[in-house]
């Protein structure tokens, strides 16, 4: 059981800042894992501290961001806290917990910070009996929640993970707790072929596990090109109310705008950007890096230009700069006005539609889009993951399995360990126990006993 | 029948099994006057089952018995006829010590102990009643002697209303040809307790001058041995000579037996009670695993002056006439005679959710059960259970606080934890994979891990504690002497090369050498020239602590966070419908089972974390009783 939890300590929504707090025994390790710093440092020699750094997903930068550590007892929980100070946009947030996460953290249960205060003697007896009204309160709902979760695919791909263990780990066991039985010893290959089937089912959950998230939080999507290319215009009639102030001057947006909408019933995170362009307007210039940081973070651009206007070696040069890992959709803008691009103008785009954000022409094309492009890749039979937990348990999992992959010439004993804690994280989704269920498992496989 | 009144005790142990011995040496040796009962006194630490000790998980029992004081590790080292460390090359983890025991001589010298042990009383009598008094308890015996004791602790086997079952017979009997304890059942059931009835099985035993042993693959011990206590580290045992035999069964044996199931009496209905997964017997393996075209027998000697040996595997409650039927049909043994007959055994035991963890009755305080009793099986496990309900009558006497052991110290603290708060519907039997901490809970560490408690009771002498010491510090000492000890890469590329392990890209230490899994402490000392002469022992914890502290490190954290709740302890009178929050089942539960700390409210079946979290809190508002470690 993983005692270093996590979770985000501001509301699910967009804002100003969200912060994300971790805490526990390993808070420090797992944020030196996510986090890289270019001034300050964690609070490990002194009570509290303060420091500047950028959450990392591997080499990626997800976001910049204010560390505040406090080194136990000196904490809200008592125990090692880190705050982390991220930009308040959801998906961002959703994206740095699930990288907390994948660092070795545990998402904390509801009241959980609360709890661990309290058992540290950090709070006073009414704030703890209202925690304690709190998850009374919530077991009932958590349990109603758990049961619907349980039923249909995901519990049946759970079960075969979980038997997938069972195979991997009971000849194991039967192996060493049975030496006078005829049981072999696994041939390493084939231990290691187990091992990698486990794995492969493990990660493939996990990896539906995105296109969970982009159905109930939505996709970031940035509105970018060119000033005056009619972005804000295409916002709004996106939106379907006018919310950016629009005006002909360019440079107008100078800081970026959100929204979410649905389109063919996918949810679309929409950031209006100031256009991309040389400025010296310092203000200006401010709006322009924020455009960079929201397409960086991007999964989805809707890059929108003039189609009446011919193509600018700028835009051109804007276009190409654009991250790779997105889609893009190009939207040829002032179709009422006439279209005088090429396709080909667009090398690398996902997607070309012509489109008037003065008439809405086009924009039926475009709904579907999205959907289209992000989706392309549903699961089997279309069972998601899409809770927190689920995700959590199955990453200790794969976790653990790693580390038996990692750690396959060492003796069975060892790999019994990482095999069992693999089990017990799926166990803490199925609601089974480890011990009684391999007794069970080898008495029913092998003849063993005398 | 005339009572008088006999004798007055501190504590009075009914059974004198591995369990009743245990609990009465250690009950003796803590100072309290103790009489331990049998109904036989040939019958005294008999092995009626199997003639050896060990075995995986039951090794790593007999290793922390005696880390903690016990007796019954140090007899096994003088009476071994074949030792052998199981599992070599699967981990030390799993390591397992066992022995084939010269059954006899076991029983005589556990026998002479009990005899020679200052306070302890051993006394021939069958006990037929048990008594609650206004300070304490009495028990009656057979011919009217009336105890009295402040403590008893029932430890009586498989002799309550035992039954054999052989094919169609069936007659009231204890374990091999004792006579039964027939009147104690209905006393405790009046008192109320409440009683289960869980049936065993033993194979039987052939003339070893009957059986072609040319024919048959001998078995054979290790060398040198390596001893059960740690009192004997280092010392030469002796000869490790004896063989046992393996043999199989065959197509031939199986059609017997399929032909004659309609007789055996599980498939009849005659049994009721509930054996055990683990030692089915021949016709279970047959029936069950009908595509396994052998099944493996061991040959097992039962002593130095016997010619009697033990058959494993080869467990039957068919009839006799069938049982020499198969027996004929496995090589060599075509002319094989049997001495004594294979047969089941049924008897009543305790529910052991009756218990606390100090394995004293929740409702009967003075109260204590230990072994077969308590629903387990196996000489291990009962010899473990013995030992903590001796110690904790034996404090209950003194007014000392009461031992409990938790699950991330010690198998036996995992056994009791699970007999307590989970129970068993058969006789529980100690496995490996019954433990979360399995990579710390070595049979090689068990002295590391339970000694100094040991010593703290009273049950570890000055001079072994000593010598205890001496060894953890030179463990440190070498163990730093590795971290600080380099070698340049030339110095090690052969060595490395020969293992097929990776070079070294700069000067490397010898611990970091220790940590690859190819390489161990052996054989470094090619290049490891300058280094110190040490016991085995030591090497062997260095080594080990080296090689896996990864995974040590992590379930030692796991153990800490564990702990923690296992240090919250709940009042034994708190009524649970009273506590705001808790769900009606959890209540239920709770209020039956009493636990002694929230850890193990959390185990219980139908207590979830929510459940605990307000366990937790209402503690915080009524009680904070924390005890620290």
């Amino acid at each position: 059981m993983n005692h270093t939890i996590v979770a985000l300590a501001t509301p699910f929504a967009p804002s100003a800042i969200g912060v994300l707090r971790l805490s526990g025994p390993e808070a420090f390790l797992v944020a030196k894992k996510a986090l890289h710093f270019f001034s300050g440092a964690l609070a490990e020699d002194c009570p509290r501290a303060l420091a500047y750094g950028a959450l990392m997903d591997g080499d990626r930068e997800l976001d910049r961001v204010i560390v505040a550590s406090f080194r136990a007892p000196h904490s809200y929980t008592g125990e090692d806290t880190v705050e982390i100070s991220c930009h308040g946009n959801p998906f961002l947030l959703q994206q740095a917990l699930c990288r907390l996460i994948a660092c070795g953290a545990r998402q904390a249960e509801r009241g959980e910070f609360t709890k661990q205060a309290f058992l540290n003697g950090k709070l006073d007896l009414t704030e703890a009996e209202g925690v304690a009204d709190l998850i009374a309160a919530d077991s009932q709902r958590a349990a109603d929640a758990a049961l619907a979760q349980m039923k249909g695919q995901l519990s049946a791909r759970l079960e075969e993970i979980n038997t997938a263990l069972l195979e991997l780990i009971s000849p194991l066991l039967a192996y060493v707790d049975y030496p006078d039985d005829e049981i072999g010893e696994i041939p390493p290959e084939e231990l290691s072929l187990r091992l990698e089937d486990c794995l492969s089912r493990i990660r493939k959950l996990l990896a539906s596990y995105s296109d969970g998230r982009k159905i109930r939080d939505g996709i970031a999507t940035v509105i970018a090109g060119r000033p005056n290319a009619g972005k804000s215009s295409v916002m709004n009639r996106l939106i379907g109310y006018e919310r950016s102030i629009v005006t002909d001057i360019p440079g107008t947006t100078r800081d970026t705008v959100e929204e979410t909408i649905t389109l063919s019933g996918l949810k679309l995170c929409l950031t209006d950007t100031a256009g991309l362009h040389q400025t010296d307007d310092h203000v200006e210039q401010l709006g322009v890096d924020r455009t960079r940081a929201a397409l960086a973070r991007a999964e989805l651009i809707l890059w929108v230009c003039d189609g009446a206007a011919a193509t600018t070696p700028e835009e051109a040069a804007e276009f190409a700069a654009l991250p790779s890992g997105a889609k893009k959709i190009v939207l040829l803008n002032k179709s009422d006005l006439g279209i005088f691009r090429q396709t080909k103008e667009f090398p690398g785009a996902n997607a070309i539609v012509t489109v008037s954000a003065i008439t809405g022409d086009g924009f039926d094309q475009l709904a579907s889009l999205p959907a289209r492009l992000l989706l392309d890749k549903p699961t089997e039979n279309g069972e998601l993951l899409c809770d927190l937990r689920h995700y959590q348990c199955l990453c200790r999992a794969e976790e653990a399995l790693t580390r038996a992959v990692k750690n396959q010439r060492m003796t069975p004993d060892v790999l019994l360990a990482d095999g069992e804690d693999a089990l017990a994280a799926i166990g803490e989704l199925t609601g089974k126990t480890v011990s009684e269920q391999i007794v069970t498992d080898i008495f029913s496989r092998f003849c063993v006993g005398k | 029948m005339t009572e008088y009144s006999a004798a007055t005790w501190d504590i009075a142990v009914v059974g004198a099994g591995h369990a009743g011995l245990e609990a009465a040496f250690a009950a003796a040796r803590l100072g309290c006057q103790t009489v331990l009962f049998t109904i036989n006194l040939d019958a005294v630490g008999n092995m009626p089952c199997n003639p050896s000790i060990g075995g995986t998980a039951k090794g790593h029992l007999v290793r922390e018995i005696d880390a903690l004081g016990g007796e019954m590790g140090k007899v096994a080292d003088r009476v071994f006829l074949q030792s052998r460390m199981l599992n070599r090359g699967k981990g030390p983890a799993v390591h397992s010590l066992r022995i084939q025991a010269d059954r006899r001589k076991y029983q005589d010298i556990m026998k002479h102990t009990a005899e020679t042990t200052p306070n302890l009383s051993l006394r021939q009598a069958e006990i037929v009643d048990l008594r609650k008094t206004k300070i304490g308890w009495e028990i009656v015996t057979r011919l009217g002697a009336v105890h009295r004791a402040k403590s008893v602790i029932l430890a009586c086997g498989t002799y309550l209303q035992g039954r054999i079952i052989v094919g169609d017979e069936t007659y009231p009997s204890g374990p091999d040809g004792m006579f039964p304890a027939t009147l104690l059942t209905e006393r405790l059931r009046a008192l109320g307790l409440e009683l289960m009835r869980f049936k065993t099985g033993t194979p039987p035993r052939i003339l070893r001058t009957s059986v072609d042993l040319s024919q048959l693959e001998p078995q054979y011990g290790d060398t040198p041995v390596v001893p059960f206590s740690f009192e004997n580290e280092g010392r030469d045992l002796g000869p490790n000579t004896r063989e046992c035999y393996l043999v199989y069964t065959n197509e031939e044996t199986h059609r017997v037996i399929r032909e004659n199931l309609h007789r055996s009496p599980l498939y009849s209905g005659k049994i009721e009670g509930i054996g055990p997964r683990y030692c089915p017997s021949i016709e279970d393996k047959v029936v069950r695993f009908a595509d396994k075209p052998r099944h493996q027998l061991f040959l097992e000697p039962m002593g130095e002056t016997t010619d009697e040996m033990y058959l494993q595997g080869f467990s039957s409650s068919l009839p006799e006439e069938v049982q020499e039927k198969m027996l004929r049909t496995l090589p060599g043994f075509s002319h094989a005679r049997i001495m004594r007959t294979a047969y089941a055994i049924e008897y009543d035991c305790a529910d052991p959710l009756q218990l606390l963890p100090t394995l004293e009755f929740r409702e009967f305080p003075g109260l204590y059960g230990a072994g077969q009793f308590n629903g387990t099986s196996g000489y291990e496990e009962a010899a473990a259970q013995g030992l903590i309900a001796g110690i904790n009558a034996a404090h209950r006497c003194r007014g000392k606080q009461q031992v409990t052991l938790d699950r991330s110290s010690s198998y036996i603290g995992t056994l009791i934890d699970d007999l307590v708060t989970k129970g068993t519907r058969e006789p529980y039997r100690m496995m490996t994979s019954r433990s979360e901490y399995r990579l710390l809970l070595r049979q090689d560490n068990a002295d590391a891990r339970l000694t100094p408690l040991g010593y703290e009771i009273g049950l570890i002498s000055e001079e072994r504690y000593a010598r205890f010491r001496e060894k953890y510090r030179q463990v440190e000492t070498e163990i730093q002497r590795t971290e600080h000890t380099w070698f340049s890469p030339e110095q090690v590329s052969n060595l490395l090369a020969s293992r097929n392990s990776a070079p070294a890209a700069s000067g490397i230490s010898l611990a970091d050498l220790l940590r690859r899994p190819e390489l161990d402490y052996a054989l470094l000392a090619e290049v490891d020239k300058d280094r110190p002469f040490l016991p085995a022992a030591v090497t062997e914890q260095v080594e080990i602590s080296l090689k896996y502290a990864g995974y040590i490190q992590r379930q030692l954290r796991q153990a800490e966070q564990f702990r923690k709740l296992e240090y919250k302890k709940l009042p034994a009178d708190l009524d649970y419908t009273t506590v705001q929050g808790l769900r009606i089942e959890a209540q239920q539960k709770l209020n039956k089972l009493r636990p002694a700390s929230v850890g193990q409210a959390s185990r219980i079946s139908g207590v979830s974390p929510a459940d605990v979290t307000v366990l937790l809190i209402w503690l915080g508002q009524h009680h904070s009783q924390e005890e620290k470690p």
